[in-house]
């Protein structure tokens, strides 16, 4: 790990958290505690502040952060500290269950490194803040996932993508275009597909520059079900 | 004999499981911002508004900001997408409002003066967090770097600055999900 943090000192300035995300199956009414591990990878003195934040999923995907006046779920020691070039800092997080939880709790841990006092006559002073997500997913819950509804407006197709399951979902999802006329048949991969427990996110693909024909537009989502679940929609252009 | 056998592959099977994933997120800004209108060029302007790129930013980037995000992931990937937000703080003074402070991260040329509204790609500072770009992290090392522009909107109801400079903050976040 020293010689990773050497290399890094070498190519870039700035901090760094590991690991990036905090993910336990846990039943109600438990208390667990995980360490994240800060480092400047700076040639100057960096002061951290941490703090925690909720966040909410609208239907484009949209991630929205809402601050907490008082997370009791969790607790965070320290709270702020100085950092050293080259020095890290074990940051313990705790977190508690309830003990009715039916669904998945979750949210984010925010290290924010405020700026140094000599940028005080700059006209913008940048907070660098480095997000780490946790999730505490019920014991026994599984993924399900479905396609609810397809419709064309404004000259796309969209897909309405909806995550039944009490844990959140990470899904891989496959978008292809057949010209019913031509046989000829595009296909585009969107990667990994986020959706937070029981919300629903719109996909959308352009056809404003489609010809004119027959086409069937198939989305395909994998989510580590039994099987991947596709929509299908058949429109003319 | 046959602990000695089994443990290499074993070894190798514990590296690449997800126990042992080693994750890092790293975010980097190389410089802060200054607007110092009295030493800029065309001032003072003779239209209104007049848009005026930083006196002061950083040395890769001129017109503002350089941005470097990286994820590390050994032995198996655990978040998913990594999203890269922007938000501002204050007003930098009672008469100069932050949507003053436009940016950008594709390129753009500064807006001609009397444009009352900076196009596209051109975003306003706003309090709420707007999404700057998010990609999926592919094999160990993922990097991203962008140049951030920023352009100062001078209206005719702005107040002289002070002496000592006005200033506002800006948080720029990164994060996996």
């Amino acid at each position: 790990m020293n010689t990773l943090l050497l290399i890094l000192m070498l190519i870039s300035q700035g901090f760094m958290v590991q690991p990036d995300r905090i993910e336990v199956e846990v039943a109600g009414g438990k208390r667990i505690t995980r360490k994240l591990v800060v480092t400047n990878i700076s040639s100057d003195t960096i002061f951290i502040r941490v703090h925690v934040e909720k966040f909410d999923q609208d239907s484009s995907g949209k991630i929205i952060f809402k601050k907490v006046a008082d997370d009791s779920t969790v607790v965070i020691n320290p709270l702020e500290f100085n950092l050293a070039p080259g020095d890290n800092k074990d940051v313990r997080i705790t977190l508690s269950t309830p003990y009715d939880m039916p669904n998945e709790i979750w949210g984010m841990i925010i290290f924010s490194q405020l700026p140094p006092p000599e940028e005080k006559f700059a006209t913008i002073r940048f907070v660098r803040e480095i997000g780490v997500p946790y999730y505490l997913v019920p014991l026994g819950t599984f993924t399900q996932c479905d396609i609810d509804t397809s419709f064309i407006r404004h000259d796309s197709i969209f897909f309405l993508v909806s995550n039944t399951g009490l844990r959140h979902l990470r899904a891989k999802a496959t978008y292809k275009l057949e010209n019913v006329d031509k046989k000829e048949v595009s296909e585009r991969t969107l990667g990994s597909v986020f959706i937070l427990p029981e919300h629903s996110i719109y996909l959308s693909f352009p056809i404003d520059t489609l010809k004119n024909g027959k086409y069937v537009a198939r989305l395909k989502i994998d989510y580590g079900g039994a099987f991947a679940i596709e929509g299908v929609k058949s429109f003319v252009k | 004999m046959m602990i000695k056998k089994l443990s290499l592959p074993l070894f190798i099977l514990f590296c690449f499981s997800k126990s042992w994933a080693i994750s890092i997120i790293i975010l980097r800004i190389d410089s802060n911002v200054t607007f110092d209108l009295g030493s800029a060029a065309n001032f003072p302007p003779s239209v209104l508004p007049a848009y005026y790129y930083p006196t002061q930013a950083s040395g890769a980037n001129p017109e503002g900001i350089r941005i470097t995000t990286t994820v590390f992931n050994f032995f198996g990937q655990t978040v998913s997408n990594v999203y890269l937000d922007i938000k501002g703080g204050n007003d930098p003074s009672p008469s100069v409002s932050l949507s003053q402070i436009n940016w950008t991260i594709d390129p753009a040329t500064l807006p001609p003066a009397g444009t009352p509204i900076p196009p596209p790609p051109w975003h306003p500072l706003t309090n709420t967090w707007n999404n700057v770009a998010y990609f999926a992290p592919n094999g160990i090392v993922t990097t991203r770097r962008y140049s951030m522009d920023f352009c100062f909107k001078l209206e005719g109801d702005d107040d002289p600055t002070p002496p000592q400079g006005i200033t506002t903050t800006v948080y720029i976040r990164f994060y996996g999900l």
